[in-house]
């Protein structure tokens, strides 16, 4: 990974697939691989790294010239933490369902290596309006492999999409779409997929 | 990283350092801390919510098709339920219908899961001595395995299970292998999770035994 003169909009761009979190440093796949299996969760999960990663990439990067380089890890954990207990306190307040379904997963934000990558990869040697961007970008990078693998596997493990039921209820479900060795396989085919696309069949 | 660490050595740059961490800490500990107090109030309600809803569910009162908003529960509840109090303790939680004809019973029970502890709730007919239904408001079960304890058919093997004779094992419900009951006095397990229906097996038994001897005891309300 590059901390090179990526500016902008470029820094936004090039997470959404070129160097894609999810897909080109497979990062971040545990919460990939566990919140998948309902579309709703899946959402509110991706929202919440978002939101993580902007803040976050913003607090570091106003901070920047100040982090004693010493204690910089200890620092961006510390602010990262921050932002997701102030997430976890929002959907126990608001939306205490899906805070409950989606149990220790909004907690682990803070070691998803995103989040940690980006700061210190590129927050820490950035301006804060490129950070942000960068921030966002890596976010939107992950959704848009873990929302693809939630609608594949919502439907075929429970006959419903959002909730709402899709599938005549005589389909026999998948339960295997449910339970996590299905996202391993889902995330891997997705992955085996673009990967394809992106080089036209990789060069050894 | 690999880079030369400059002007990081002398000790006023330790003593910068360490008070940049404390400060860095202590104004975002101070930031979540008040974000916390803010929403503590709701986020409590939710909770006496949640669980009110699980009670109320078991005496049959959170019909599916019925749609019920969240704020008119806690009032639904104090006119629905009231506690019942046992002479023996005070501190068994256990609830009833108001002016109630049945003898229909919900009290609470916890124990150690396969995991984290399994705490829920149990509605029990103590006239036939039937279990009428089980609910689990927080339990650490492996999803997928374990975890299906919280679903609705795993859930409804309990109803009408008689609990008021001990089999010869000791036991008044049976947990066995999943599709293998065939006694009134046997529950399906869970395959895959026999850690988690064992564990389900000693935390039910033990709940009834205490709601059996709490009952004995007498009611004082």
């Amino acid at each position: 990974m590059s901390n090179g003169p990526v500016k902008g909009f470029d820094a936004f761009k090039r997470m959404l697939w070129e160097e894609n979190p999810v897909i080109g440093q497979i990062l971040g796949i545990c919460s990939a691989l566990a919140v998948t299996n309902l579309v709703k969760n899946t959402m509110v999960m991706c929202l919440g790294l978002i939101f993580t990663l902007a803040m976050s990439c913003l607090t570091v990067s106003l901070m920047r010239n100040v982090i004693p380089r010493r204690v910089r890890m200890i620092i961006q954990v510390l602010i990262i933490a921050a932002y997701v207990i102030f997430i976890k306190i929002v959907l126990d307040a608001f939306l205490p369902e899906i805070s409950n379904e989606l149990g220790p997963y909004v907690g682990l934000i803070i070691t998803n290596c995103i989040v940690m990558g980006r700061t210190e990869g590129y927050a820490m040697a950035n301006k804060p309006y490129d950070a942000v961007l960068d921030g966002v970008g890596a976010g939107i990078g992950y959704s848009l492999v873990l929302l693809p693998i939630a609608i594949i596997r919502e439907p075929l493990g429970l006959g419903t999409f959002f909730g709402m039921q899709v599938i005549p209820s005589d389909w026999t479900k998948w339960n295997m779409m449910v339970i996590a060795p299905s996202g391993f396989f889902a995330l891997a085919t997705y992955i085996w997929i673009v990967r394809a696309l992106k080089s036209g069949g990789e060069k050894r | 990283m690999g880079e030369v660490e400059k002007g990081e050595t002398g000790m006023s740059d330790k003593i910068k350092t360490l008070l940049f961490t404390i400060v860095v800490t202590a104004v975002f500990t101070f930031l979540v801390s008040g974000i916390n107090a803010a929403l503590k109030e709701r986020i409590e309600l939710n909770r006496l919510v949640a669980r009110q809803k699980v009670i109320l569910s078991l005496f049959g009162l959170m019909p599916a098709d019925k749609i019920i908003a969240e704020s008119d529960v806690p009032a639904l509840f104090v006119a629905e339920t009231e506690p019942v109090k046992f002479t023996a303790t005070a501190d068994f939680i256990c609830y009833r219908r108001k002016n109630a004809t049945d003898e229909l019973f919900v009290f609470a029970f916890s124990g150690q899961g396969f995991w984290d502890n399994i705490v829920g709730f149990l509605a029990v007919d103590a006239k036939n001595m039937q279990v009428k239904g089980i609910e689990f408001t927080s339990h650490g079960e492996t999803p997928g395995l374990g975890g299906r304890i919280s679903e609705p058919e795993f859930k409804a093997r309990f109803k009408d299970k008689p609990f008021a004779n001990k089999r010869q094992d000791g036991l008044r419900l049976k947990l066995v292998a999943e599709g293998a009951a065939t006694r009134l006095d046997e529950v399906d397990g869970i395959t895959g999770a026999t850690g988690t229906s064992s564990a389900i097996e000693k935390i039910v038994n033990k709940a009834l035994a205490q709601f059996i001897t709490q009952k004995q005891g007498g009611i004082s309300n």
